[in-house]
């Protein structure tokens, strides 16, 4: 099981993701915002990576870009999660470096089959 | 659609088929207007005119091709397009209905995928102006994707129409029953609640699913009246068990979201529980997650109205959805009832383990309980025990029963 970095400045959404990921075993820590999500992200190097794409301040979009420029970081897959169900949000999280995404409310099956097929590269690449 | 939406004239002779259509219409959120007859529907068109016709051929008096002519003869309303519904299929019917100036033709009985996508696109392309004419190659190839062959359409379609005559006189005759499932507390092991479930034995076939009758009973606009039947049938129950040494138990009965929305249901429990005398807290009514999610203002506001009285409310089917903590939060519920499916697989699939444990842990974080149903074995008792799970139903403890059957298993209790 892994160790997964949330970043995600609703709390309760926070609970609720970290309930159903300590649930499935990984263990996991919490930033509210993207800059301490970056510096967690260095310093923890978390197996995966949660990304709220709208976060006060710097957004996940822009925090995920960083990650990926950055050597320490690019390695580690990130999930963006987003309200945004247009194509062209899909697109946008893409373009910025997102390995996957999950829409917000959370389908508790969808995310943990997402979080799983990035663990475990081996089983079917994500379209 | 949301921000003004569409207005519908429905005519036909039969009240039936005007119910139907207009059910089907209100869930895809068009405003219907009705008229039994052509000169009515004439009149109507004159005093408020309506963004679409559906017009029935056969009708006493002035015909459905009468009336498409007159429409389209008076330039100030020949915009408004005119679905033609008939029991003819024949091509012969469907020229005649073209050239009295009809856009549209629908053969019954309705299917609802093909009227939406009909009056759809006749919507579209009247805000859009003209081509009204121009469109019918691409729809009839949209309806071709979505359509069986035809001989295969025809004996579903036979079915259904056999089976929608059933469900009618069932609503007639009453030929409807209920059985009752235990819910069972985990810390006692003692059973502290019912769920009520519909049953339905039709005659000469034997008993229909609820999974197959409900959904039909949704379609013809009939779940209202079922289920109020339901409700009042549980309230009586109650009370009867309140005096004749069983003693009052709590009872959940299942509430289709159409109840929420047409229905007039909160009125209708309050009536219910005045005339039976139970006291409020008996009664839980369970709702699917899903239902919930729809239209949430309104369903909000109801379950408010419900939890004022007294009434606990579950929701039904938990887990599967997009259900945010937020709305969680603003829904006044008492319980979480953890899908089906889940329960299934507990033992075996890790994912289910861990969702489960985490609706568990997110109920009483909540001060919400949790129900597992479908239980049918040791293994899931076991997990569900140490997990925490508050009450749990299923065959591991008893299938649900009639209510003689029942009662001696809350004689027993008692002794």
């Amino acid at each position: 099981m892994a160790a997964i970095l949330i970043v995600e400045d609703n709390e309760a959404n926070m609970r609720l993701a970290r309930l159903l990921l300590v649930n499935a075993g990984h263990s996991v820590v919490w930033a509210a915002d993207a800059e301490s999500g970056l510096t967690m992200a260095r310093e923890q190097q978390p197996a995966l990576i949660l990304m709220d794409i709208q976060l006060p301040g710097m957004d996940g979009l822009a925090a995920t870009r960083l990650l990926k420029q950055d050597p320490h970081t690019a390695h580690i897959p990130v999930i963006a999660l987003t309200a945004m169900a247009m194509k062209e949000d899909r697109e946008k999280t893409r373009l910025a470096g997102c390995d996957a995404y999950v829409i917000k409310p959370l389908r508790y099956k969808e995310l943990y089959q997402v979080i799983d097929t990035l663990l475990n590269p081996s089983i079917t690449p994500l379209a | 659609m949301a921000s003004s939406p569409a207005t519908l004239l429905i005519v036909d002779d039969d009240a039936h088929i005007r119910k139907l259509l207009e059910t089907l219409l209100h869930h895809e959120g068009y405003l219907t207007l009705s008229a039994a007859s052509g000169e009515e529907a004439l009149h109507l068109v004159a005093s408020s005119p309506p963004d679409l016709v559906l017009l029935d051929v056969m009708m006493p008096g002035m015909d459905g091709y009468e009336v498409a002519s007159q429409l389209k003869g008076n330039p100030a309303i020949a915009n408004i397009p005119i679905i033609m519904l008939s029991a003819l299929s024949e091509s012969e019917a469907r020229v005649s209905g073209l050239e009295s100036g009809a856009e549209e033709f629908i053969t019954k009985p309705v299917e609802r995928l093909e009227l939406w996508l009909r009056v759809r696109n006749l919507l579209r392309l009247k805000a859009h102006g003209d081509l009204l004419k121009q469109h019918s190659l691409m729809l009839e190839q949209q309806l071709l994707k979505h359509t069986s062959p035809s001989a295969q359409m025809n004996v579903h379609d036979l079915a259904r129409q056999d089976l929608e005559y059933a469900l009618r006189a069932a609503v007639e005759r009453n030929e409807f029953a209920l059985h009752y499932q235990p819910k069972v507390e985990l810390a006692s092991g003692e059973v502290c609640a019912l769920e009520a479930l519909l049953r339905w034995d039709r005659p000469s076939y034997g008993p229909v699913s609820p999974a197959v009758f409900v959904p039909v009973l949704e379609d013809l606009g009939l779940i209202v009246p079922v289920g109020r039947w339901v409700i009042e049938r549980v309230c009586q129950q109650i009370a009867t068990w309140q005096l004749n040494g069983i003693g009052a138990v709590e009872v959940s009965v299942n509430v289709s979201g159409h109840q929420v929305i047409e229905g007039n249901l909160i009125a209708d429990i309050e009536r219910i529980l005045a005339t039976t005398g139970v006291e409020a807290h008996w009664l839980e009514v369970e709702l699917t997650e899903s239902s919930l999610m729809e239209n949430t203002e309104h369903t909000i506001a109801s379950l408010q109205r419900l939890r004022t009285l007294g009434v606990k409310i579950s929701i039904d089917d938990f887990g599967t959805g997009y259900s945010s903590l937020a709305y969680l939060r603003r829904f006044p519920i008492d319980t979480l009832k953890i899908d089906i499916a889940f329960i299934r697989e507990v033992t075996t699939n890790p994912q289910d383990a861990a969702i489960t444990r985490t609706i568990i842990e997110l109920a009483h974080s909540l001060n919400l309980r949790v129900v597992a149903e479908g239980v049918e074995t040791q293994a899931q008792l076991t997990f569900l025990k140490e997990a925490g799970c508050d009450q749990i139903q299923g065959y591991l403890f008893s299938r649900p029963l009639p209510v003689e059957t029942l009662e001696r298993l809350l004689l027993d209790r008692i002794k």
